[in-house]
């Protein structure tokens, strides 16, 4: 694209630049080495160790043979698959319409509902209206509906997706209602395609929210084949924590090997992982350039 | 469709691009005479005549009002029991009133200023130096010719935002312990060997360096997508008026991520006097009190006391919610003011 | 618009994608949910469902809220899945449907099943911590009373209440109102944790197991000179929450209670000489410095790499994984009595838990429309064939009778599917934590305790259990206006005892010149309220 002879100072800055990038991919990397290596690693050889971590302690799978045992974790990938294929569809068609419609110019209520909406992000009545109006009322309790439609809408991520549709041309708005489109096909055929690059951040923010989500599920479920696989690793996690087991009274149960922690960890997270790159395609340059020219 | 891009020095500022969130001048620029009845008396009228017209603006709008209202306004009025003392079986109607009772027993706490200062100085330090991080970040990535080794750099530095907290913290811990592997860093530079953690003095910078840490990749993610988003044609225009790649961040990217930087920073403002517990339960000890706790970590740990603390609980969070929404009317009345743009 | 086409498709498969999955969801997910909304609660549907059921009498079905034993959770889905429970089933005839809340999570979804008012029909929990106490617990009609259903329904439960007149007394009201059926503890080895020290090290420099306090400087100053970098390691509990060292200057932690007076540790003189020894330890490099920052995996591996000699852990889950995991090296620990003061004292101080449990206790809901059927079901277990199966099984299945003696199983003990002990009983068995009916019994802890030196330790550390009930405060409780009274007090003096506590252990506030200030502002805050407060729950307590 851009046809230029690179200064002196230019080189200089990128070679600077790809050093302080290749430093950043190796401070950043290394909490999944760790964890990678722990999972790997013998519970009895992690036990005695400390410090920095680059190579199994007595490579062995047999913590992975455990954590896939567990019936919960098995049954726990196909309610957090659910849970965010359905999650993030209804949040992104709710999201896109609405800001859409605060993102245009001249709906006179709309910066009127925008700061009703804002206020929401700072009051809240708390936990526990909001259960009854879910499981009393609503009768949402016990099924994974609870943890969909209560976060249909990220305020955050609205207010996001408003910035950008906001930031687009009105002209190609107004020009397509010209030519007698109504706001609908105004949204799925123009704004949405124009704005795949934050559309698909959405995907990944709204995705990686629904997966890593537990709190929810916590409160809502009560029964165990219903759990998502985030609140099954946090049981595995939290039972190794001195506060959980202070709170058994006779507080000598038994913890979870290390290694397992850590496997189940990866097994909880990896998938999620292999998203982003897949979003990253639309992160390209001129996404937007391409579909005006058309 | 294309618009007049190059119009000398100022290119960027006449962009479509610059259409800012709420460009109040900008309000009739398509030219078309609507959208100025925000007078009350003729509001009705208005009213119908833009339902009218906008039929399916209002069909689009009606699920998200619908759910604001049953799902963020139909339980707000739990908030009525910060003014109660709550007791599980009468319920939030049912429970006997008591005032400000929770509001000032958390104002004549021992530790109330402490608790404030704590809260207020760890996140001015955040909207320091954690806020500007992924920003800086994300232009240094789009400034990496080679694509696939920008794809790897953007995969990995997100990768610690999907480690589990009570993971990171741990590492963390192991790293500032009185053998860890930044200690010793420390240590080679003239400073005496001691965990870190130990220290009041450090406490802030560990939690703000290894927020850094744990975010800056993540939080790139929405800069980067803005930055796509810029129209190229600015670029192109920048390189012929002979903008080195310096004067193409500051004329052209900048100002186009600028509405969302714009955003987030007062979403942030917004944030001032809330802090999450989880990291500092996982990172402090009584030792580091004195700088480390805040608000939140209080409330817990009275939380765990003898009684249900619901209605204290609520009451210090009514509060903190008051402040936080008061700054953020401040900071979008700010930006308004100096930017020419909002929330609202 | 070249590109158009592919994004309208991407547009369209969402919103697709989006009514199939909510299709989905709604279909799949709602059957299950629906039916424990008409079971949790309206027994209605109970009655309809056994209409058209098995045999001529209705068999009676239960739903019992509890939360799930961590050891269990890895390997079960349900406790519907535990041999003990289906065994029960046959054996009784009643059919339960569990309603398990996450693990780690038990308090935040007690406290919104109770705010709902969707009650089970039985309530597994520590009703002990029920906001306003027990009594509340009745008067918010989440439990219902059951001194009568006792006395009709549950002879086993009655003979023994009637047997142990004091242990009555710690599970009813200050009014006498019985309100669970409470988990029991029996046996001589109550006391899971103590100090433990590194056998191998004391035999090597002929020392003995240390029993005073100037055998543990003597001890950790050889420890030191052996070349350990930290001799007494810890983690901040060890000197703050559980009982170790203090025991032996006659103080608690925080409440206790001496000659049916309640004290407040920090301001009984023995405390500061307490943080006077701690304090030296620290200025001598004896006590692990970083007590105060490391968290258990640091703590861990000092242990086992030999920094460290001394430290505070449980048989179960410290003592045996050490051993476990340094099988073959040379690595030998044993438990140390609690320590006293002077050659010849017994200490009184140990950690002893509650004969009732608390938690594990069993209570009936004003939802239960089988009153009677679930007494009769739950006395069962305080029966002896009902304490058999519950702690050790099946017969030729999880144990073998030896000499009289239930023996556990290789099932158990050396399990085929790789669990440990603990897990494997938590798989098949009740036994490990409180449930209603007795626990700790002598010989599961026995068999539970695999390696000689835990067996030893769990004697050395039970040998004088009783005289713990002379200091620790027994079931009290307060009222809800007390309650909120105290809590008030203690969040402040809590956090200011704490950083206190590690100011003077760590010298960085001496002892000579701020312990008066401390205890000036520790009464600042109200501290001889709370005392007050405590007295008056432990007078009530006694007139019960």
């Amino acid at each position: 694209m851009h046809v230029i002879r690179k200064s002196k100072g230019e080189r200089i800055f990128q070679g600077a630049n790809t050093a302080f990038m290749l430093f950043m991919v190796v401070i950043t990397l290394y909490p999944f080495v760790y964890v990678v290596m722990s999972s790997l690693s013998d519970s009895r050889q992690l036990l005695s160790h400390t410090g920095t971590l680059l190579w199994p302690k007595g490579f062995t799978w047999e913590a992975y043979k455990l954590v896939f045992q567990n019936p919960n974790i098995t049954r726990g990938y196909l309610n957090t698959l659910i849970v965010v294929v359905g999650g993030t569809s209804l949040n992104l068609l709710l999201t896109c319409m609405g800001a859409y419609v605060l993102s245009r110019r001249g709906v006179p209520w709309a910066p009127k509902l925008m700061l009703i909406i804002v206020f929401t992000m700072f009051f809240s009545g708390g936990l526990i209206p909001m259960y009854l109006l879910v499981n009393n009322w609503l009768h949402l309790g016990n099924s994974l509906l609870a943890l969909i439609i209560p976060s249909a809408i990220s305020t955050w991520n609205l207010i996001i997706l408003r910035t950008s549709f906001g930031a687009l041309p009105d002209s190609l708005i107004e020009s397509a209602r010209i030519d007698g489109a109504h706001d609908f096909t105004i949204l799925f055929r123009i704004v949405i395609p124009l704005s795949m690059p934050v559309i698909s951040v959405m995907i990944l923010f709204y995705g990686v929210q629904h997966w890593n989500s537990w709190f929810q599920a916590m409160i809502y479920l009560r029964e165990r084949h219903l759990f998502p696989l985030q609140l099954v690793l946090r049981e595995i996690l939290i039972q190794n924590s001195t506060e959980y087991m202070m709170a058994q009274g006779d507080a000598d149960v038994e913890s979870v090997g290390e290694s397992i922690k850590y496997a189940t960890i990866m097994v909880a997270t990896l998938p999620i992982l292999f998203v982003y790159p897949f979003m990253q395609k639309y992160f390209v340059k001129g996404v937007m350039i391409g579909s005006i020219k058309g | 469709m294309r618009r007049g891009l190059r119009a000398g020095p100022d290119y960027t500022a006449r962009g479509p691009k610059q259409g800012l969130l709420r460009r109040r001048a900008g309000r009739a620029a398509a030219g078309l005479a609507r959208g100025k009845g925000e007078q009350e008396g003729a509001a009705m009228k208005t009213l119908a005549r833009d339902y009218k017209r906008h039929k399916y603006l209002y069909f689009m709008i009606l699920p998200v009002v619908l759910y604001y209202a049953l799902f963020q306004y139909g339980p707000l009025y739990g908030a009525i029991i910060a003014f109660k003392d709550y007791r599980i079986a009468e319920g939030f109607l049912g429970s006997p009133w008591v005032g400000f009772k929770h509001f000032l027993s958390f104002f004549d706490s021992y530790y109330f200023w402490r608790l404030m200062k704590n809260t207020l100085l760890l996140n001015a330090y955040l909207l320091l130096f954690s806020f500007p991080a992924p920003i800086i970040f994300a232009l240094l990535i789009n400034e990496i010719g080679r694509s696939l080794f920008k794809r790897f750099v953007q995969t990995v530095t997100y990768l610690p935002h999907f480690i589990s907290l009570i993971v990171i913290c741990g590492m963390i811990t192991q790293f500032v312990a009185r053998d860890g592997m930044i200690t010793d860093l420390l240590v080679w530079m003239g400073m005496d060997r001691t965990a870190l953690l130990g220290q009041p003095e450090y406490f802030r910078t560990i939690y703000v360096v290894s927020d850094i840490w744990q975010s800056v990749g993540w939080g790139s993610i929405i800069y980067l997508a803005a930055i796509s988003g810029i129209n190229p044609e600015l670029y192109e225009a920048a390189t012929i008026d002979g903008a080195n790649k310096w004067r193409q961040t500051i004329n052209v990217t900048l100002p186009g991520i600028l509405p969302i930087i714009i955003i987030l920073f007062i979403l942030k403002m917004g944030n001032m006097l809330e802090i999450g517990f989880e990291k500092i339960i996982l990172l402090y000890n009584p030792n580091t009190y004195v700088t480390a706790d805040v608000i939140n970590t209080f409330v817990y740990r009275k939380g765990l006391g003898e009684s249900f603390e619901f209605s204290y609980a609520t009451a210090v969070g009514l509060f903190q919610a008051v402040i936080n929404f008061i700054l953020l009317i401040l900071a979008n009345r700010f930006s308004r003011k100096v930017s020419d743009s909002s929330l609202w | 618009m070249r590109n158009m086409p592919n994004k309208r498709k991407l547009s369209l498969l969402l919103l697709l994608s989006l009514v199939l999955v909510l299709a989905a969801c709604s279909g799949g997910n709602n059957a299950p949910g629906n039916s424990t909304g008409n079971t949790g609660g309206n027994a209605g549907a109970n009655a309809n469902g056994n209409a058209g059921g098995s045999g001529e009498t209705a068999p009676v079905k239960l739903t019992y809220w509890v939360a799930m034993d961590g050891n269990a959770s890895r390997s079960l889905g349900s406790y519907s899945e535990m041999l003990f429970f289906q065994e029960l089933e046959k054996r009784t005839g009643v059919e339960v449907e569990f309603q398990h809340p996450a693990v780690g999570s038990e308090k935040e979804q007690f406290n919104l099943m109770i705010a709902s008012g969707n009650l089970p029909d039985v309530i597994e929990s520590d009703f002990t911590a029920y906001p306003g106490g027990p009594e509340k617990a009745i008067a918010d009609q989440v439990l219902i009373p059951l001194n009568d259903v006792i006395d009709e329904h549950a002879p086993n439960l009655k003979a023994y209440l009637d047997e142990h007149p004091e242990f009555r007394k710690e599970i009813v009201t200050d009014d006498g109102t019985i309100y669970v059926f409470p988990s029991i503890g029996i046996g001589n080895r109550a006391v899971s944790g103590g100090l433990m020290l590194r056998q191998d090290w004391l035999d090597e420099l002929g020392l003995d197991v240390p029993v005073t306090m100037d055998d543990w400087t003597n001890v950790l100053r050889a420890f030191k000179e052996k070349g350990a970098a930290f001799p007494f390691t810890a983690r901040l509990g060890t000197f703050n929450a559980t009982n170790a060292f203090n025991g032996a200057y006659g103080v608690g932690q925080n409440f206790y209670q001496k000659d049916g007076q309640v004290k407040y540790a920090p301001l009984e003189p023995g405390y500061k000489d307490y943080l006077a020894q701690l304090n030296a330890w620290y200025e001598e490099g004896l006590l692990d410095p970083d007590f105060a920052t490391q968290d258990a995996k640091a703590h861990d591996a000092k242990v086992s790499n030999g920094d460290s000699g001394a430290f505070f852990a449980y048989i179960g889950s410290g003592m045996g994984r050490f051993l476990n995991a340094m099988e073959g090296q040379e690595f030998d620990l044993v438990g140390a009595p609690y320590p006293v003061l002077n050659e010849g004292e017994e200490p009184y101080f140990v950690n002893k838990p509650y004969e009732y449990r608390g938690g594990g206790s069993a209570g009936i809901t004003p939802n239960n429309e089988h009153v009677a059927e679930t007494a009769e079901w739950l006395d069962y277990l305080y029966s002896d064939e009902g304490h058999i199966l519950k702690s050790f099984g099946i017969e030729g299945e999880t144990f073998n009778m030896v000499d009289g003696d239930p023996q556990y199983s290789e099932l158990i003990m050396d399990n085929p599917d790789g669990l440990s002990i603990g897990e494997a009983m938590g798989k098949y068995l009740r036994v490990s934590t409180p449930t209603p009916g007795l626990v700790g019994d002598d010989r599961y802890a026995e068999q539970y305790y695999e390696y000689e030196q835990q067996k030893k330790a769990s004697a050395t550390y039970s040998e004088h259990q009783d005289n713990a009930d002379q200091v620790l405060l027994p079931r009290i409780s307060q009222t809800p206006d007390e309650a909120n009274e105290l809590s008030a007090i203690m969040a402040e003096v809590q956090t200011y005892q704490d950083e206190m506590l590690l100011k003077f252990i760590m010298g960085s506030e001496s002892l000579e010149d701020g312990y008066e200030a401390y205890t000036e502002q520790l009464r600042k805050m109200n501290i001889e309220r709370a005392i007050e407060l405590k007295q008056a729950a432990l007078e009530r307590y006694k007139q019960r």
